[in-house]
């Protein structure tokens, strides 16, 4: 198999079965699997049900070498499950099951006997998974979907907590969590504070990761997936198994509008993936100076992402390298708005990885970058907000450290840049990331788009048709922002922000509120030296943006020089070129920041510009190096580069334990906070 | 490690100029030619020794990429010298040096010295930019000016201790305030703060600027 294979989606794959077993006569099934959700775990359960199977057993399926012969091929993996769909499913796919009671090779004849004895121990279930009808007409067969999946599994939710805490029935658990503080942070911290005391133990390895027999404990009878509050805590609390990633990711990314079934998703998966494939031939064969631009970009990038992990350590050539390439320049030309930022690259690479696919690998991306697009807004206002909140956090959980930190200077925390901004995605080895990930989504509440993903913004296409955002290169774009500072700027966005704005309100439930308390911005940050931390200041990805981006596109006409990044924020005073003297505003924020508690922290739809979670990673890897920076005595560069040092080598089980105490000491706090003050929440400061 | 001075650099240039790997050469001695694309800041270090003197080099490696500049741009004005990169093969890299310039020079201390640097000197058959261009413009905006290749590693040690020779020499001119850390500078353990810039009387280190000069 040369490269990455994109098999035009299936839905169903017919599948005929002969099982072996000694000297026993062979036994034959027939069923049908959706390839979207059969993972090679789910394919041997469902054969082990088919045939009673207690003992190990041997998969194989029948391909053709290359003169045509056919041939008997192990499967052994989901890789080998794929191509086994792939190349060999035509009209069906022919498996063999080779019962090994015994460890000596897949065909013993000499076990009847014993084989015999171990038969009449097989319970009398009825066969639940398809109807194995065996004779029946191909037409007659079932798709495997959630009700025939095994015997209904204990509900796998945080295993270690009293049962009464956590019972299945806490159903919109997490998606209340953003939307409405109060009554989510009562149940959402009954379930996520449970057990604090037992992740302080950091060594402690995750909860098993989601298995297939488990997710579909998720699903109806029609594959539609009843209970994704649930599903999210069972994840934020143990990853997902990696075979089964393909499926659930899409899940987890809010790809699929609520409440399809099974058989919907497919065919839903099937038409994003033509829509992307008919957007691609057409964005792609763009010649415009600003189409080659992006390509040019991308294409350098790619080249620099992930070069070491076997899928991508291939020639510049490769299809996979390419498949990467088209999914962010695609999305670039068909997003002007943001079109491409370095960085996405980073996002982009492990949804590939994972979906082997790149037209679901896109599908998935334009997901992602509905919640996670302001990341790269010239506007710089979502990484402000995490920063500002991150040094807020730091305040309340390390005071002492933090001091360290102003006095080294380093308080502007500007070396996590990079953590906030892939969402930590490069901080850990890259599989161990994706674990991290995944619990990081599932943190998030479900926030499913409406109607249909958007796969094209439309809109910023229709606003940007007669002004090119890149009218030769880089530079001249910044020259062209600069002098015509704002027309430049504000004629790409009042209609496409206008326009946009309800649109991304309705994908992110985490900003619904936040027109009202627009005026209140300033209050939180107001120079260095009066920063003052204010429940009403939170983001808002609405009304200023217009304006913030014309200030990020042009800062440099600012001739007090202050950053886009940070308005007004602490490093403000840097480009100024007043370094705080010791004496100076730091002191002043101190104070008021001081004593700060994780109540008076602002709530979890707002903090971390929605994702908060993030928020308690990076703290987490602050605090585990906090001893060795202090004890050291580094400076700004010191901590930067140590930083730096430890970039992909974080211990991905720790840090996710420690962050998971510590959220769930923050929302427990939220939580009282909001139960005391009914929800009006009381500002410490 | 005790040293006499600490100069700050920071390493600007459009994306994929090779400022990476320049540090890289520069701080490990080695050329990777795969590596990640740089997000924000990066940072690397090193001591070297100009007129007898340990002089700690803290330099701050920043994204070429426009959606970084509201982050790395907080970066100039700590920084007393400044590398500006433009890749010999790729002649848009070229065009925007002005551009660059009037960025670091609108948020940068104005005693900043700049080093320009024509990277990729290696890939001679592919080049767009001939040297005496680079040079040209060095002259016209007052910059040093060296070609060179973090591949080979030919004049990374230079391009770097260049900088920092001139750099040691406008603080022996009294030109640079040391005791402002805003200007990129720090003075060492080993030096009374109240006796600043007499270190070698001479002026050595900063007699062989390279390339052209100001």
């Amino acid at each position: 198999m040369e490269g990455i294979v994109f098999p035009e989606e299936r839905e169903v794959i017919r599948i005929k079965v002969k099982k072996c077993e000694g000297l026993m006569q062979p036994e034959y099934r027939k069923f049908a699997v959706d390839p979207q959700i059969t993972s090679y775990e789910v394919l041997r359960h469902t054969l082990r049900r088919a045939f009673h199977l207690q003992s190990d057993f041997t998969i194989s399926y029948l391909s053709h070498d290359s003169e045509g012969q056919e041939v008997w091929l192990s499967l052994l993996s989901d890789w080998d499950l794929d191509a086994a769909f792939i190349s060999s499913s035509h009209p069906y796919l022919r498996l063999r099951v080779d019962a090994r009671p015994f460890e000596d090779g897949p065909m013993p004849n000499n076990m009847k006997v014993k084989l015999k004895r171990r038969f009449s121990l097989m319970p009398k279930s009825k066969p639940s998974i398809v109807e194995f009808t065996g004779h029946k007409a191909l037409d007659d067969w079932d798709i495997i979907s959630s009700k025939d999946t095994p015997e209904p599994v204990p509900h796998p939710v945080v295993p270690n907590a009293p049962n009464n805490r956590q019972k299945p029935s806490t159903q919109p658990l997490r998606r209340s969590l953003f939307s409405s503080v109060q009554t989510t942070l009562t149940r959402m911290t009954q379930v996520l504070s449970f057990n604090d005391t037992k992740e302080e133990e950091d060594e402690k390895p995750m909860k098993p990761a989601l298995s297939d027999t488990e997710f579909h404990s998720f699903l109806d009878e029609a594959g539609r997936l009843i209970r994704p509050e649930d599903l999210r805590l069972r994840i934020y609390h143990g990853g997902v198994d990696p075979a089964l990633r393909k499926v659930v990711w899409r899940h987890l990314l809010n790809v699929y509008p609520a409440g399809m079934g099974g058989k919907e998703r497919m065919d839903y998966m099937k038409r994003k993936a033509n829509e992307y494939l008919k957007l691609k031939a057409k964005f792609l064969a763009q010649d415009t100076e600003e189409a080659q631009f992006v390509k040019n970009m991308v294409k350098k990038d790619v080249l620099r992402t992930d070069r070491t992990l076997d899928f991508f350590a291939v020639p510049d050539e490769h299809p996979n390298i390419t498949a990467l390439s088209n999914i962010l320049t695609t999305f670039a030309l068909t997003h002007p708005d943001v079109s491409y930022c370095q960085g996405m690259s980073d996002f982009a690479s492990p949804l590939l990885v994972t979906m082997r696919d790149e037209a679901q690998a896109y599908v998935c991306f334009c997901a992602l970058m509905n919640r996670i697009k302001p990341n790269f807004m010239l506007d710089g206002e979502a990484m402000t907000h995490k920063f500002q909140h991150l040094t807020e956090l730091m305040h309340c959980v390390a005071p002492e450290f933090t001091e360290y930190l102003y006095k080294q200077q380093a308080e502007d925390l500007f070396f996590c840049y990079r953590w906030m901004l892939l969402e930590l995605k490069r901080e850990f080895a890259y599989y161990d990331a994706l674990r991290m990930l995944e619990v990081m989504w599932s943190s998030l509440p479900p926030s499913p788009p409406q109607k249909d993903l958007e796969l094209i913004d439309n809109v910023a296409i229709m606003a940007n048709l007669s002004i090119p955002r890149y009218p030769y290169n880089e530079a001249d774009r910044r020259q062209k922002g600069r002098r015509s500072s704002s027309s430049s700027n504000q004629s790409i966005s009042p209609k496409s922000r206008e326009h946009r704005v309800p649109n991304r309100k309705s994908r992110r439930r985490t900003s619904s509120n936040s027109d009202k308390e627009d005026g209140n911005h300033n209050s939180m940050v107001d120079g260095r030296g009066s920063r003052l931390p204010s429940k009403d200041a939170e983001p808002k990805p609405t009304n200023r943006t217009t304006q913030q981006i014309t200030h990020g596109g042009s800062s440099s006409t600012h001739n007090n020089g202050k950053s886009a990044l940070v308005p007004n924020g602490p490093k403000a005073a840097i480009p100024n070129g007043e370094l705080p003297s010791p004496a100076r505003s730091p002191m002043v924020f101190k104070k008021q920041l001081n004593g700060l508690s994780m109540s008076s922290l602002p709530p979890p739809d707002k903090f971390g510009y929605g994702n908060p979670f993030m928020l308690f990673l990076c703290l987490t890897i602050l605090l585990q190096h906090q001893d060795i920076i202090m004890r050291e005595q580094m400076d700004y560069n010191d901590i930067a580069m140590h930083f730096d040092k430890h970039v992909r080598k974080h211990n991905v089980n720790k840090v996710l334990n420690k962050a998971r105490t510590l959220f769930a000491e923050y929302l427990k706090a939220q939580l009282q906070k909001s139960a005391s003050s009914n929800g009006s929440g009381p500002n410490q400061c | 490690m005790s040293y006499a001075y600490l100069f700050k650099y920071i390493i600007i240039g459009d994306t994929g100029v090779g400022k990476s790997c320049l540090l890289l050469q520069f701080t490990d001695k080695r050329f990777q030619p795969v590596h990640d694309l740089t997000i924000g800041v990066e940072f690397g270090a090193r001591m070297i020794t100009i007129d007898g003197k340990q002089i700690k080099l803290q330099i701050w490696d920043t994204a070429g990429q426009e959606s970084f500049r509201s982050i790395t741009r907080s970066y100039y004005r700590g920084a007393a010298g400044a590398l500006l990169v433009y890749d010999i093969t790729r002649r848009d890299t070229f065009n925007h040096l002005t551009t660059w310039l009037e960025d670091a020079r609108q948020h940068s201390n104005s005693n900043m010295v700049i080093m320009l640097i024509g990277n990729k000197s290696d890939l001679e058959s592919r080049r767009e930019v001939k040297k005496e261009e680079g040079e040209a413009f060095a002259r016209e905006h007052g910059l040093i000016f060296m070609e060179t290749s973090a591949k080979t590693a030919a004049n990374v040690e230079e391009a770097f201790i260049n900088t920092a020779k001139e750099i040691y020499e406008k603080i022996q001119e009294g030109v640079f305030d040391i005791n402002n850390e805003a200007n990129g500078i720090k003075i060492g353990p080993q030096h009374s703060p109240s006796n600043p810039a007499l270190g070698g009387g001479g002026g050595a280190g900063g007699s062989q600027p390279g390339g052209g000069c100001c």
